[in-house]
């Protein structure tokens, strides 16, 4: 939480994986930051979706397939 | 030391800027080029590049605390000037080299800037119980015939449930596209995001809309009277809105 604001709400974490993580305009950056990083970290966050989907029950691992 | 770049836009906000730390912890500047400024920090490239992620709790904290501080930018300036957000992690060798980057790609910067001016993106999520949602009497009592056996009325019951599950994930399919339909028709851009897992989210029950939305500010309100109409939370029926966001899911033109 930045500076004095009062009582800012702070954006749900998930809510930033939607828009940061495949978002933003891509510009041939040369540190490999978002390659080497950003993508291993992408793969992590879909190695933990999927183990948590499998050990959820049904109900709430369908969440949102309809 | 190497230059992230945060974002690009026409008018810095530098008063916006003021006290301001990047994802380094560092302070946060403009770059100046042709009418353009690009928004960054000084980085050392090595703190990015040492340790590759592995997917542990470590990770994600670590990942968490770089997409803050780079939102954290990036939503102070869109509160106060029409912000282009670059992909997170983009890191130059050096300031000349962001410098080349605002020449090179000027014009394709400026008709971004112009698609997004004056607009915001709101974030609208479609969220069923499917306790409650669309429940209809049958579907709790199937006809159990008076001869069938217990294993029969059994079998018949949980048929009966597979299908009223089944006709209300349609229905829920069916009403996520309604209100994406009603909530575009407001909106300059729109754009279908992945519905949320459950364990990050922390929400109950089915997602089947999880939307981004670049609306007028003028149309603010029309959004507002979109959500509120199909929000109907007696009916296990509820829109979120978050927002407003910096045009993260309309910095691109969308691909086909």
């Amino acid at each position: 939480v930045s500076g004095s604001a009062p009582v800012a709400r702070e954006d749900a974490l998930v809510d930033l994986l939607d828009r940061l993580l495949a978002t933003g305009v891509v510009v041939a950056a040369e540190v490999t930051l978002s390659v080497a990083d950003v993508d291993l970290i992408r793969i992590s966050l879909r190695a933990l979706v999927t183990s948590v989907r499998a050990l959820e029950p049904v109900d709430a691992a369908e969440e949102g397939a309809a | 030391m190497a230059t992230y770049v945060y974002a690009i836009t026409r008018r810095p906000a530098l008063e916006r800027l003021r006290g301001m730390r990047g994802v380094s912890g560092e302070p946060v500047r403009s770059i100046e080029r042709g009418g353009l400024s690009a928004i960054v920090g000084s980085v050392d490239p090595r703190r990015f590049s040492e340790e590759p992620a592995r997917g542990g709790e470590e990770d994600l904290r670590a990942l968490e605390g770089l997409l803050r501080a780079h939102h954290r930018v990036v939503q102070a300036l869109a509160g106060a000037t029409t912000v282009l957000p670059l992909r997170l992690g983009t890191v130059y060798r050096g300031d000349e080299r962001v410098e080349a980057l605002l020449e090179d790609r000027r014009a394709e910067f400026e008709a971004t800037l112009e698609r997004i001016a004056g607009r915001t993106e709101w974030g609208v999520k479609l969220l069923v119980d499917p306790a409650v949602f669309d429940a209809e009497p049958e579907d709790r009592e199937p006809d159990g015939r008076a001869d069938a056996g217990a294993g029969t009325r059994y079998l018949l019951r949980r048929q009966a449930e597979e299908r009223s599950r089944q006709r209300r994930r349609d229905r829920a399919a069916a009403l996520a596209d309604a209100v994406h339909t009603a909530l575009d028709a407001v909106a300059a851009a729109s754009r279908r995001h992945a519905p949320q897992n459950a364990r990050l989210s922390g929400h109950r029950g089915w997602m089947p809309l999880n939307g981004a939305y670049l609306v007028a500010q003028s149309r603010d309100r029309e959004l507002l009277a979109v959500v509120r109409r199909f929000d109907d939370p007696e009916h296990g029926i509820r829109l979120e809105l978050t927002g407003p966001w910096a045009p993260y899911s309309f910095a691109e033109e969308e691909r086909a």
